[in-house]
């Protein structure tokens, strides 16, 4: 019979858990949870058949359930949806492969809990407003080249745009640097990804102290209502998703 | 998303689904061949690669004009050159019926390649 594996825990803070939580929550399509344990460090299991695994959204939508339900509780570190081991063994294996690993994330993410940024724009706006207001997009074509000609404006159109580019990243980097240094007396750990796409500016992602989350979250507020043309959307308390980057042998 | 882990929101909500869904259009425009479509995939696959060299060329080309390293010939066949490229580029594009946003990548910590 294969086993789901949901996440690590410190066997150590597993008192922390309700006792009756693994067995009042199920993991995918129902199955039974339990932990497998190495010395202080437990993996949360689960059965599931032994054939090809058929996945739907729900069954993500369960996976990621149980992850958050046991992180309201203990520190932890999430698996990748969809890691699938053959037996107890191979799992009790797993720990003992990797044990320094989940021991050091697991130090690291000790009493901290994730949150996720999202900051909206309208590009084409924020574009406008930096063509009406810097100078440092223009460029004439005589700084560069003589010949006025079809290929030389095609040529000068793409300066343009790269030059507008530039400074649309420019604007995205000092937005980083501000938010970074409004956080600074917290000293999250923190991942931006600047231009996500024509709607989100920016996709955040830090990992705060849960004895500073009020903080956090009233720092962010504050910083939201001083953007008013920007959007904020602050979501959290999450497991470490975006923290823990292990490769398990 | 359960409401209660939405901490502060100053967004409109169609201007988060707008958002939402664009998320969704990345995140889906990976290559998806299969026997009956994989003439339009492997499209799609190459067509990708040539888009992102095409950028990168584009880009070291303007580095080389702001230089001041390039004669007045030079700039005139490269601006040509980079036209025809795109031209050439929004040709295929529309004999495969693949969009900008079907050739997007996420090339991580750059961003993305449209």
């Amino acid at each position: 019979m294969n086993k789901i594996i949901y996440a690590i825990l410190d066997s150590q803070n597993s008192d922390l858990i309700p006792k009756d939580l693994l067995t009042e929550k199920t993991g995918v399509a129902g199955a039974v949870l339990y932990p497998v344990s190495f010395i202080n460090i437990s993996a949360i299991a689960s059965n599931c058949g032994s054939g090809k695994q058929t996945w739907v959204k729900e069954s993500v939508l369960e996976f990621a359930g149980v992850i958050e339900k046991l992180s309201e509780h203990t520190n932890l570190l999430p698996v990748r949806f969809g890691t699938i081991l053959q037996s107890d063994d191979v799992i009790r294996q797993l720990l003992l492969n990797n044990y320094d690993d989940f021991e050091t994330n697991l130090k690291k993410v000790a009493n901290k809990a994730e949150f996720g940024l999202k900051v909206l724009w309208d590009c084409e706006k924020l574009k406008n407003e930096i063509k009406d207001k810097s100078g440092s997009v223009e460029i004439k074509a005589g700084d560069y080249f003589k010949q006025n000609t079809v290929h030389t404006n095609y040529l000068l159109g793409k300066m343009k745009q790269h030059k507008l580019d530039d400074a649309v990243l420019q604007y995205v980097e000092k937005f980083i640097e501000e938010i970074n240094n409004c956080l600074n007396p917290l000293n999250p750990e923190s991942k931006f990804k600047k231009l996500v796409s024509a709607g989100i500016m920016l996709d955040a992602v830090f990992l705060i102290e849960k004895s500073n989350h009020n903080d956090f979250k009233d720092i962010i507020e504050t910083f939201g209502q001083q953007h008013a043309d920007l959007q904020f959307l602050l979501t959290g308390p999450w497991p470490p998703y975006s923290f823990v980057d292990i490769h398990i042998e | 998303m359960k409401d209660n882990k939405i901490i502060f929101n100053s967004t409109e909500l169609d201007r988060l689904e707008e958002a939402a869904k664009s998320i969704e259009k990345t995140a889906t425009s990976r290559i998806n061949a299969t026997p009956d479509n994989a003439e339009h995939g492997l499209a799609k696959l190459v067509l990708t690669l040539i888009e992102l060299i095409r950028k990168l060329v584009e880009k070291q080309a303007i580095r080389r004009v702001e230089g001041d390293s390039l004669s007045e010939d030079e700039i005139e066949r490269l601006g040509e050159t980079l036209m025809k490229l795109e031209t050439k580029m929004d040709e295929l594009k529309d004999v495969f019926n693949l969009t900008d946003e079907d050739l997007n990548l996420d090339l991580g910590p750059l961003g993305e390649l449209m």
